[in-house]
Parts: C-alpha cells; sequence; structure tokens
C-alpha cells in the first residue's frame, strides 16, 4: 500500500511566509530578509540577511520563534499523515547578504511582506512591518 | 392595514388589499366599514405587478427607500387617535423608538441572539417571497385561463384542471404577501447595525460585496458568527443562479445548498479567494470561468471543498484577529494618543476562523497584564516605540500563559495558507 504523501516544501512555504509575517517580521526590524531551504529531509537552513550585529539574546529569540513555527509545521504534517511524528530540525547562519545559492527560497522580505500585507493586512503596510 | 389603506403608498395598499381578499366578507366590512356591500359588484383585486413589486421591495431589491425605512404597521385599535391625525403618527414613531433599543446598547450575548432572530426572521421572508414568486405565476395563468374562458373559448381538460388546481391562488399569494409583511415587520423591530441594514439591503452580489468591503469591521460585529457564511452561499449563488437562487439557499434548499457549496469549492479550487468579495464578484462576473465552475460544482470533493472554505470563512476575511494586548491595556485612559494607535493596530491578521473568548485567552491576558504591569511604564509619555517594544516583549515570551496563544495563531496561519493555496483539500 502507497504511503500518504505529505505536503512538500513548496506546498509549505506559503505557510511558513504568513507565520514569519505574523509573527517574527514585526518583531525583528533589524532583518533585512531570511531565507530557506530544505539542506536535507526535515532539516531546514534559515539564512538571515541582517548588515548591523545583533546581541545573544536577539539571536536567541529569533531562533526560538523560529522554532514555534517549525513545531507549527510539524503538527501540521502529523495531521496530514496520521500515526507519524514529524520532527524538524533547524539551523541559522546570517551575514549581509545571501549566499549565491539557488536553493534558497524567499522566506521574508519587503517584497514578500507587502505581498501578504496587501492581501491580508493591508494596516501594516503604514508602519512598514 | 386600515391605516395603510388610508395613508399607505399604493404598494402598501396593494399589498393589504391583497390580504384583505383572502378574507370572509364579513371581516372585509369590519376592517373597511365602507367596502362595497357583497351584492355589489366591485370586487378586491389584486394589482399583481404592484404586489410583486411590493414583495421585491420588501426583499431590498426594489428602488424606494421608505418601503423599510417607514416600517409596515400593524392593524389599528379603535381608539386610537384616526391614523392620519399627527398626534397618531408622533405616537407611533415614539413608540417605536422607544420600543427598540440601539444596537450599541445590546451587550455580546443579546446582539448574538438577535443576529440568529434576524436570520430565521429572513429565512421566514425569503421563503414567503418565494411561495409568492410561485403563487405569482399560477395566478397569472390562471387569470388568462379564465379570461380565455370568460370569453367563450373551450379549454382542454389540462386546463380545466390547472385552474380547478389553483383555484386557491389568489389566496394563496396574499397569504404569502401577508407572510412577507410580517416577516420585515419582525425584522424591522429588531435592532440593527447601520451596516447590517446596508448590507442586507443590498439587492446584488456586487452591492453587497461593496458594502463589505467599505464597513467590514462593523459588520462582522453586527453578524456575530452565524451569518457570513449564509451570506457567501448567497452571493455565489445570486451570481449564478440570480436572486431566486440565492434566496433559496438561505431557505435552506437541500439539494441547492450543495450545489452552492460546490460552486464556492470549484471557485477555491480555481484559484479563487471566496474570502475576498472583490475576489468572489471578479470571478462572477468571468463568464469562461464560471462556465468551467458550473462544471465542477456538482462533484462531491467540490461540494466538500465548499463546505470546508464556508467554514473557514466565517467572519470575514477583514475581521481583525487577535490584537496583541488586551483591551484594558489598550482602552487605559491616560494611555498616549501614539501609544494606544501602535496597540490598537497590533493585531494578528485573519486566520479563518472568529477570534472568540476562550479560557486560553483569558489566561493569555493574565500573562500580558502581569508583563504589563512589571514594565512601569509612563502612560502618557508612552512613545511609539515604547509601544512596539512592549509588543514585541509579548511576541518573544516564552510565559506558559502567553506562549500557546501565540503558537496558536502560528498554527491557524499555518493551515490558513494552506487552505487559500487549495493545497489542504
Amino acid at each position: 500500500m502507497k504511503k500518504p504523501q505529505g505536503p512538500t516544501f513548496d506546498e509549505l512555504l506559503p505557510g511558513m511566509q504568513a507565520a514569519f509575517f505574523e509573527i517574527l517580521w514585526p518583531t525583528f526590524r533589524w532583518i533585512q530578509s531570511i531565507w530557506i531551504k530544505e539542506s536535507k529531509k526535515s532539516e531546514f537552513q534559515l539564512f538571515v540577511e541582517a548588515t548591523a550585529t545583533q546581541d545573544n539574546k536577539e539571536w536567541d529569540d529569533f531562533d526560538y520563534l523560529a522554532g514555534e513555527v517549525f513545531k507549527g509545521v510539524e503538527r501540521l504534517l502529523d495531521e496530514s499523515a496520521p500515526n507519524s511524528k514529524h520532527k524538524i530540525k533547524h539551523t541559522i547562519q546570517h551575514g549581509p547578504s545571501v549566499p549565491k545559492d539557488h536553493e534558497y527560497r524567499e522566506l521574508m522580505s519587503d517584497r514578500v511582506f507587502k505581498k501578504i500585507a496587501k492581501k491580508h493586512a493591508p494596516w501594516r503596510l503604514d508602519n512598514g512591518r | 392595514m386600515r391605516r395603510q389603506l388610508t395613508d399607505g403608498t399604493p404598494q402598501q395598499r396593494d399589498v393589504v388589499l391583497a390580504q384583505l381578499n383572502t378574507l370572509p366578507v364579513d371581516m372585509k366590512a369590519a376592517i373597511v366599514p365602507d367596502n362595497p356591500a357583497p351584492d355589489q359588484t366591485r370586487t378586491f383585486g389584486i394589482n399583481m405587478d404592484a404586489s410583486m413589486k411590493a414583495a421585491h421591495e420588501l426583499r431590498g431589491e426594489g428602488d424606494d427607500e421608505n418601503v423599510t425605512g417607514a416600517g409596515w404597521q400593524g392593524a389599528v385599535h379603535a381608539s386610537e387617535p384616526p391614523p392620519d391625525s399627527p398626534e397618531y403618527r408622533a405616537a407611533d414613531a415614539e413608540a417605536r423608538q422607544l420600543d427598540t433599543p440601539s444596537w450599541e446598547e445590546l451587550g455580546f450575548l443579546r446582539k448574538v441572539g438577535v443576529a440568529f432572530e434576524r436570520f430565521d426572521q429572513e429565512n421566514k421572508q425569503r421563503g414567503a417571497a418565494l411561495s409568492a414568486d410561485s403563487a405569482a405565476r399560477h395566478w397569472q395563468q390562471v387569470q388568462e385561463l379564465q379570461r380565455r374562458k370568460d370569453a367563450g373559448e373551450a379549454l382542454n381538460v389540462r386546463e380545466e384542471q390547472y385552474l380547478l388546481r389553483n383555484r386557491r391562488a389568489a389566496s394563496d399569494l396574499a397569504q404569502a404577501v401577508s407572510r412577507i409583511v410580517e416577516a420585515q415587520r419582525n425584522i424591522d423591530r429588531l435592532p440593527t447595525s447601520g451596516a447590517l441594514r446596508q448590507l442586507l439591503g443590498a439587492s446584488t452580489a456586487a452591492e453587497a460585496a461593496r458594502v463589505l468591503r467599505e464597513r467590514p469591521g462593523e459588520i462582522a460585529q453586527a453578524l456575530g458568527v452565524e451569518s457570513l457564511p449564509a451570506l457567501t452561499l448567497s452571493l455565489v449563488t445570486l451570481g449564478v443562479l440570480g436572486p431566486v437562487g440565492g434566496g433559496l439557499v438561505l431557505t435552506g434548499g437541500g439539494g441547492l445548498e450543495g450545489y452552492a457549496n460546490g460552486l464556492i469549492g470549484a471557485l477555491t479550487k480555481a484559484g479563487v479567494d471566496v474570502s475576498r468579495p472583490d475576489d468572489l464578484v471578479r470571478a462572477l462576473q468571468d463568464k469562461d470561468l464560471m462556465d468551467r465552475v458550473r462544471g465542477e460544482a456538482t462533484t462531491k470533493g467540490a461540494i466538500e471543498a465548499g463546505i470546508t472554505a464556508v467554514s473557514m470563512v466565517i467572519g470575514g476575511p477583514r475581521s481583525k484577529g487577535h490584537h496583541w494586548v488586551p483591551g484594558p491595556i489598550r482602552n487605559l485612559p491616560n494611555l498616549s494618543a501614539d501609544a494606544r494607535k501602535v496597540f490598537n493596530d497590533a493585531f494578528s491578521g485573519w486566520y479563518g476562523e472568529p477570534h472568540l473568548w476562550s479560557k486560553e485567552h483569558a489566561i493569555y491576558n493574565q500573562g500580558v497584564t502581569e508583563l504589563w504591569d512589571k514594565a512601569k511604564y509612563n502612560l502618557s509619555k508612552m512613545t511609539k516605540q515604547d509601544a512596539r517594544d512592549f509588543i514585541d516583549q509579548i511576541t518573544r515570551s516564552r510565559d506558559p500563559r502567553i506562549a500557546p496563544l501565540r503558537n496558536a495563531i502560528i498554527d491557524k496561519r499555518l493551515r490558513y495558507e494552506r487552505f487559500l493555496r487549495g493545497d489542504a483539500q
């Protein structure tokens, strides 16, 4: 019997963008953009574009909240494939510009923010986040 | 009734005459003393065009604002001043004003109760309007057959049977019209918000969409939680089937309701965001798309998808999700205007279900209030940046009273986005 297929990375990306849009994007205003790639199955690599230096507390908070989003993704995957227990790992890198790696997808940026805000939360456009 | 006969609009008089026509002769005389005697040739006729126009106006399809605005009054008690006297009108207006509390005066539960009552009355009204449509068609046919018969033309067997079967068509029509009048009267007695009245009075999907777009917050609040799915179904079927189809869905016609759900599911699958009136109306006007959607709408998958869609759009897409800062803090009297604005604007976007009170929410509010108390802000001098910092503290919080609600919003956003893209079907 064929095992039920869970959502693909492409299918999960808009939901993750929405969650980052709601929680992380307004909270970490120093971030210029966030990129994501699936390095291995159930393992995501984030790249945060930021020029200003941040202290450990700031990165720890970012790591915690990104982790909460991925826990949400785990719950979603568990629902779509009953009797499974998904575990998503994530790593975070940061720097002034995203590596020229074609595998990275745009998770959040000013462009993505405007696209989502225009459709779902136009009031957010006023304060830019 | 007497008052409507004496000083009502022509449409009102026609409706009353239609009602009178169903009554025994002695009762007619009691209501209208100057009614001709039974042996006189004058009869109570039904002005079909005017009756149907009145029925349409009652459903909000007409262009005469005075009909619903003035309300439909009941029978006049004999001891009251004459209906056309200034005293009567003043007292009547005052009484109706006193009887109907303003929408703003109602508590949440009462508002929900009113919304349900309104929904029930509207269903009755729409059902009666459809009965009236049907009875009117029968009555017109009967009139035509009777005219031919009176002119000496021989009717065939089927026509005679039709005449026999529909011998009560006129009274059926009058009864249906009187049910519309009664339902409208009950609706008029219910308090309502101006925005809701405007929405319910919309005669086309485009008009309803415009009202929804311009006054979404008031409408979502006024509707409570029960009417928007019906409204969405109605919007879709109005566009596809016309007003009768839209009305039928609201009267609970099982087959049409399934079809309407199927239409919504098929529209969703075609990439239309049915939670957005603009998108919906645009789609309804796209003939090619609607031709495809109609073909798909009767499939089981589309119907199931539509049912999901309808449950997801309850509350409306622009309804505010979750305010990060609880109301008691946002409404503190000494809070600076800058901080209040930041707090009022800080809420999660729509995530596909109404944001209602819950135990988790109460615990969340308690946690946030403690966080607020610890911060000891100078309320009157609080800057925009201070307010943003406080919201940051909430969203970053690992407090077990605060974090679960934030994470629930993450979950809902993940699901809603998948739903909107059709991945979750």
